[in-house]
């Protein structure tokens, strides 16, 4: 697989870190991760990136707010995010799924699979 | 297939069972639908049959209860012919289908084949799995066009593994979906099954271990060369099995890292489903604990714990802030919060109270070892304890059963006034239910076994066996144990038989009263009593009885004969003559041997006179007698 740097924005650590494990181990991709929106907007902007990884329930930024504002901000606009979310029910994941996100993953994702799946996604 | 037929009308259920068996389902009949809801609770069904008018829960409260708490197996209706009105209100409650009495015994099968067919194992007239055949219509199985000459059970056995390929069964679980709960094999009958499919299969010319062993979990179809190898996207299944053994080490180290964590997590579902079963929660708890069961449900499967995420969704929907819950949504969210807790324990083998600090048992609650191997029978124990406001500890082997005992049991030495060394055991558990075969082991096991059981004060113990001898019963027996049952277990009996093995055997809410003069002999009581949690008030000075009497309540009274200013005898004349206490029995114990006092004794109203040579384990003896012969009067006046 093409190298890729990936920023995992997560506020819950064990999924934090199980994700980076997975990105890493199966694929080699070099990843930053964040833990709170506004941590992620900042690395957002200061680094280059070839996909984010967006937890949606956090709390003081959501996922949502916070994929607003790097919608917003013409460094981070093109990049494209993948938001991570246990939101199990048919209304929520509609609404994610109308927004100009490039993929939804819901949680639990399958660790052995993920990795090839947003290398599927993203090619 | 494992149907559960409610049905009132024993002929109807009757005729209706026989059908169903001729058929090849293992079916369970529940004359009312309490006893309906407590199968459910118990066993999974693959489809229920359920007549509308039912005693203690009708058909229509069954459905609602059954839906809302995200039961999703079929349900079939059985409806008079004038009953239109029912047949609505049903299918509005979640039923799926309705046939109406009298049967038409064809259209009926006909459509539980059909709603079968919607669940979660789609039902195809015929089945495939490369050159095997079963024709579900036709009740045929065939390998290369080869008729299998099976039996019923090995053909139902085959059934499931098509049905459900790339699915590993345990032994437990083919009983489960096979046999009926009036039906008892143990799981050595399993094994036989596989072993006689195998041989049939064998003999028609299929590949050894179509049906393949998957050690420490169960059976299998057995996966072609090309399928057993993971989907990669390198191409290099070699590499590849080496990356997803890397991430799943990595992962364990995550887990391992990040359990106290979790143990917290869960901490706060059991803080929320205790308040719940009490009433007391507040917006607050339900909120953390809403978002606490959010995170698990998004976590958990990640780690390979995919039953603990879908037990944390299911608790994640029901705590949602705007949702109101009844009842049984209650009684559901306490199940499925006790259930996670096994998920956790079971998953890493360990005992979660060393998992997370805050995850120990709750020591207001009652607690329960059960030392037990087979996991969904545990399983199902420790949500019905949940529910009636128990903890259960759970002992898979032998070893953890030990450990178990030993950590819950504690042995103090300590000196009387007298300077004579005691010693006290005091143990946390409240009862063990115990698999007697762990303990065909060794004789040093049943040594253990015995110590555990005969505690001071003695702990309820029950065994649970496949096998139903009288060699079992005696050694249980020899054992002292409190009840015997034969599996298969339903989980209510068990646990009602504890609570009635517990109220015979705890007295620790017991109150004695002792008065004597005597400051050592006042000691030598309190050390005696001390071990088995009676609650005891000593007076030394008589002037202070009638104060005490009336303040502290006790149930046994225990005089001195010979004290300053008032004599034991006309202290035991003034109980008497006070109708609170007319009941309360009353010893004396003396250094008077002489029967003319004894006599006095008597005539003011004593129960029993001892001679104070007899202080020591035969006056404990003595006391629990009269303790528990005056509590079966009580609850005998109660009944009556």
């Amino acid at each position: 697989m093409t190298n890729k740097r990936i920023l995992i924005i997560d506020d819950e650590a064990d999924i934090r870190e199980a994700t980076k494990l997975c990105l890493e181990v199966a694929a080699g991709w070099e990843i930053l991760t964040a833990s709170s929106g506004i941590e992620g907007l900042q690395t957002a902007a200061s680094e280059p990136l070839d996909a984010i990884l967006l937890d949606v329930m956090m709390p003081d930024m959501d996922g949502l707010t916070t994929f607003e504002k790097l919608q917003a901000n013409p460094k981070t606009q093109n990049i494209p995010v993948i938001l991570l979310t246990a939101k199990a029910q048919p209304a929520e994941q509609r609404q994610f799924t109308q927004l100009a996100v490039t993929a939804v993953i819901t949680k639990p994702y399958d660790p052995l699979t993920i990795a090839s799946y947003i290398a599927e996604v993203l090619n | 297939m494992r149907i559960l037929l409610i049905e009132d009308d024993e002929c109807i259920a009757q005729t209706l069972e026989n059908v169903l068996r001729n058929e090849h389902y293992a079916v369970d009949v529940a004359v009312d639908g309490q006893l309906g809801w407590d199968l459910v609770e118990t066993f999974s069904y693959d489809l229920i049959l359920l007549d509308v008018l039912l005693p203690k829960l009708d058909g229509i409260q069954f459905c609602q209860r059954l839906r809302s708490c995200n039961y999703q197996m079929p349900v079939l209706l059985l409806t008079a012919q004038d009953s239109g009105a029912d047949k609505v209100m049903g299918l509005n409650a979640g039923a799926d289908d309705y046939v109406v009495k009298p049967f038409d015994f064809p259209e009926l099968l006909a459509r539980i084949r059909v709603l079968l067919r919607r669940g979660n194992a789609p039902l195809f007239p015929v089945l495939h799995w490369e050159n095997l055949q079963l024709d579900s219509g036709l009740c045929r199985a065939t390998y290369q066009n080869q008729v299998l000459n099976l039996t019923p059970k090995e053909y139902r056995l085959l059934e499931l593994f098509l049905r459900n390929q790339n699915q590993v069964f345990s032994r437990s679980a083919v009983l489960e979906h096979l046999w009926s709960s009036e039906e008892v094999p143990n799981e050595d009958t399993v094994t036989a099954h596989i072993k006689g499919l195998r041989h049939k299969l064998k003999q028609a010319g299929a590949p050894t271990n179509t049906i393949e062993t998957v050690y420490g979990l169960g059976y299998r179809l057995k996966l072609s060369q090309a399928e057993s190898v993971p989907p990669t996207f390198s191409g290099q299944s070699t590499s590849q099995n080496s990356i997803h053994q890397k991430t799943k080490a990595g992962l364990d180290e995550v887990w391992e890292k990040f359990k106290g964590q979790n143990g917290d997590r869960l901490s706060t579902l059991e803080q929320a489903s205790q308040a719940l079963r009490t009433g007391k929660i507040d917006r607050e708890l339900r909120q953390k604990a809403h978002q606490t069961a959010h995170k698990l449900a998004g976590s958990l499967g990640i780690f390979g714990l995919t039953e603990g995420s879908r037990l944390a969704r299911e608790v994640e929907q029901m705590l949602h802030p705007e949702r109101n819950l009844d009842e049984s949504q209650i009684r559901h969210v306490i199940k499925q919060v006790a259930a996670l807790r096994l998920e956790l324990e079971t998953a890493f083998n360990k005992r979660l109270n060393q998992i997370g600090t805050k995850g120990s048992p709750n020591q207001s609650l009652p607690l329960l070892l059960v030392i037990e191997n087979d996991l969904k029978l545990a399983k199902q124990i420790i949500v019905k304890a949940a529910e009636q406001g128990l903890q259960v500890e759970l002992a898979p082997d032998l070893a953890a059963a030990k450990a178990a005992i030993d950590g819950a049991i504690s042995v103090e030495n300590t000196h009387d006034k007298l300077g004579n060394q005691t010693h006290s055991t005091t143990h946390s558990l409240d009862g063990v239910l115990l698999n007697l075969s762990f303990f065909d082991l060794d004789e040093g096991s049943l040594d253990q076994l015995a110590t555990l059981i005969n505690q001071t004060p003695p702990l309820p113990v029950l065994f649970c066996t496949t096998h139903d001898g009288v060699a079992e019963r005696v050694k249980a027996t020899r054992l002292g144990t409190h009840a015997f049952f034969q599996k298969p277990l339903v989980p209510s009996q068990v646990l009602e038989t504890i609570a009635r093995v517990r109220s015979q055997v705890c007295i620790s809410n017991f109150k004695v009263m002792v008065v004597d003069d005597d400051p050592q002999l006042l000691a030598v009581i309190q050390n005696l009593m001390s071990p088995w949690g009676i609650q005891l008030a000593t007076v030394e000075e008589p002037l202070q009885f009638w104060n005490t009497l009336e303040t502290f309540s006790p149930d046994l009274l225990l005089l001195d004969v010979e004290m300053p200013r008032f004599s034991g005898i006309e202290l035991c004349q003034i109980v008497r003559n006070a109708p609170r206490w007319s009941d309360l029995p009353i010893l004396f114990l003396s250094v008077h041997t002489d029967t003319k006092i004894e006599h006095q004794a008597f005539e003011a109203g004593a129960n029993a006179y001892f001679s104070k040579s007899i202080v020591g384990p035969e006056l404990v003896t003595q006391m629990l007698n009269r303790l528990e012969r005056s509590q079966l009067l009580r609850s005998m006046s109660h009944d009556g």
